[in-house]
């Protein structure tokens, strides 16, 4: 402490310094934070989708679905659903394993935490939290069967 | 000038240290109870994470941190590099007894309600230090680039995916990208040899820091105190009681706190240096014995297109893995959270339940009672 008349207006300027300084320190490390994780942050690319012909209508009368592969060559499944014709992705709603098609039951099922589902993609035993992903399937004059895919 | 450069004379200008210094900081008194193993666990941790720093490096030498080349590269490891199945099979084994051995320090500093006032910010430097273990042990299992190894960083990464909140951005941060994908091992790697180890090492000077700054928790096993062969008994809580917390005096001995520290402890140098030199040594010959009879070996390679009939992550998370399996989705995401969160903030509370219910040793059973639904969990995923 020193006796100095304008005590006040030292105090007030030191302060001022330091708090210009510290500003000035954030915001141009802050700057430099922020950058360096939008570089860390990998970018959202908006999806693309892409038509793709799976089947023809005859090849689907009487069996109980089709198996074929995604543009990642991953496999989904043409069904038959009460809403008409669906395709159904067999990346499980759990935590991302492949789900299995098992023909013999009529049904998926996810090895990962045990995870069933019924034909029409819908969850009937474990802890996925929602039904398989479904696709829009289109069927034009000449019966041919369309899913609407994502792109990789 | 005289000629006075002797070897000695060059080393003592180039390092002007006080030796008398040194020799205060390394002779740190260290209390008699640490001549139990069960309290002196912590440096064996310490010792396993010096082991896979070294092998660690010398198997970059050999991994080509690439889809296409991961899994050949181990495979070249551990089939053509001269002594690679060695090294790679001793630092599996030295990542399982970390981790063991991790456990048991942190159940022995539970039991011994070490974490207490005023240790609670290395108790959560602790569970710092654990997750990043755990890190450790998810990266590295997904390196290898086998068909577990890939569907368990596919789980792994979609449970962080489902954190409230930040879980998308945390997910798509791991994983570079939407979902696991080419990106992903390049940052798995990049965790694992780069991150984690510098994270393991400042969290490791914060907790050795507190431990000098603290000293180890004083115990008082029971009234027969003095004698050192005095059976470690099995019920920790009761009997045994930190001393010298703050404001709480020495014991009824009339002795002077000194003194007493003095009958009651050891110096860490050379003493406690031997025996922590003993638990090394004997850490090497079970490793190379491990490594011997349980050498590492390579699964299928990765196909990101099928998931395996069996997937199962290692030991540590088969009790996360069966709690998964048990509950819904939200249940399984946010309980294993709720759970890191109350390990991590338990110090405190711990020191809200002793005020509610004071004497009832709550604390206590719910340390028993986690670590047996742990271990029951961790048995029956085992099993099936
Ligand atoms: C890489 C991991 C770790 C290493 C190398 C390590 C090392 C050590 C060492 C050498 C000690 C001295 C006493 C002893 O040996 O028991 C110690 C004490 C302690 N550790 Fe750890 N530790 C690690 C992880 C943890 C974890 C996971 C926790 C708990 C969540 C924890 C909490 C504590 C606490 C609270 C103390 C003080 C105990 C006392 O003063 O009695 N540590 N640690
Ligand atoms: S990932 Fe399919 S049940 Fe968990």
């Amino acid at each position: 402490m020193s006796n100095h008349d304008d005590n006040d207006t030292v105090d007030r300027r030191s302060f001022f310094r330091k708090a210009l300084m510290s500003l000035g320190l954030a915001a141009s490390y802050g700057t430099g934070g922020f950058y360096a994780l939008q570089f860390l942050l990998p970018k959202k690319n908006p999806a693309k989708f892409r038509k793709m012909l799976v089947a023809s209508l005859d090849e689907l009368s009487g069996s109980g679905g089709k198996v074929f592969k995604d543009l990642q060559g991953r496999e989904m499944i043409l069904v038959s659903t009460t809403d008409g014709f669906k395709a159904i992705s067999t990346t499980c709603t759990h935590l991302g394993c492949k789900a299995y098609w098992e023909p013999d039951n009529n049904r998926f099922f996810c090895p990962c935490h045990d995870g069933v589902f019924d034909v029409n993609g819908n969850v009937t035993s474990g802890p996925p939290p929602r039904p398989l992903d479904r696709y829009d399937v289109e069927v034009d004059e000449n019966d041919n069967v369309f899913v609407k895919l994502r792109e990789a | 000038m005289q000629k006075t450069s002797s070897a000695k004379q060059w080393f003592e200008d180039s390092f002007p240290i006080d030796l008398n210094v040194l020799k205060e900081i390394s002779s740190e008194p260290i209390p008699n109870h640490l001549k139990r193993w069960w309290f002196a666990i912590g440096g064996t941790p310490l010792y396993l994470f010096v082991i896979q720093a070294i092998t660690g490096i010398i198997l970059t030498f050999y991994y080509v941190p690439h889809p296409a080349e991961a899994f050949e590269s181990v495979a070249r490891i551990t089939t053509e590099v001269r002594f690679g199945w060695f090294i790679r099979s001793v630092h599996k084994w030295s990542a399982h007894l970390m981790v063991l051995t991790l456990i048991l320090h942190m159940m022995r500093v539970f039991f011994t309600g070490s974490y207490r006032r005023p240790r609670e910010f290395n108790w959560i430097v602790g569970v710092g230090l654990l997750m990043a273990t755990l890190g450790f042990g998810f990266t590295g299992y997904s390196l290898i680039y086998e068909q577990v190894s890939y569907w368990a960083a596919v789980v792994g990464t979609n449970v962080a995916a489902a954190t409230p909140f930040i879980g998308e951005t945390l997910a798509s941060f791991i994983r570079g990208g939407p979902e696991v994908s080419d990106n992903t091992l390049t940052r798995f790697f990049v965790l694992h040899i780069g991150v984690l180890p510098t994270v393991v090492v400042l969290l490791l000077v914060m907790h050795v820091v507190q431990i000098r700054l603290h000293g180890v928790t004083k115990m008082r096993f029971s009234e027969k105190d003095h004698q050192p062969e005095v059976e470690f008994s099995v019920r920790v809580s009761a009997p045994v009681t930190p001393i010298r917390e703050p404001g709480a005096s020495s014991g009824s001995t009339g002795q002077s706190e000194e003194e007493q520290a003095k009958e009651e402890s050891f110096p860490f140098y050379p003493d406690h240096l031997y025996t922590e030199i003993m638990v090394g040594l004997t850490l090497t010959f079970i490793l190379t014995i491990l490594a011997l009879i349980f050498p590492a070996v390579m699964g299928e390679p990765a196909n990101p297109l099928v998931t395996p009939e069996h997937i199962k992550p290692e030991w540590f998370f088969f009790a996360t893995f069966r709690w998964l399996k048990l509950t819904s989705f939200t249940v399984g995401v946010v309980g294993t959270l709720v759970f890191m969160g109350i390990l991590l903030l338990w110090p405190f509370i711990d020191r809200v339940l002793l005020k509610k219910f004071p004497g009832k040793e709550i604390s206590f059973w719910i340390g028993v009672v986690g670590f047996f639904v742990f271990l029951i969990f961790t048995v029956w995923e085992a099993l099936v």
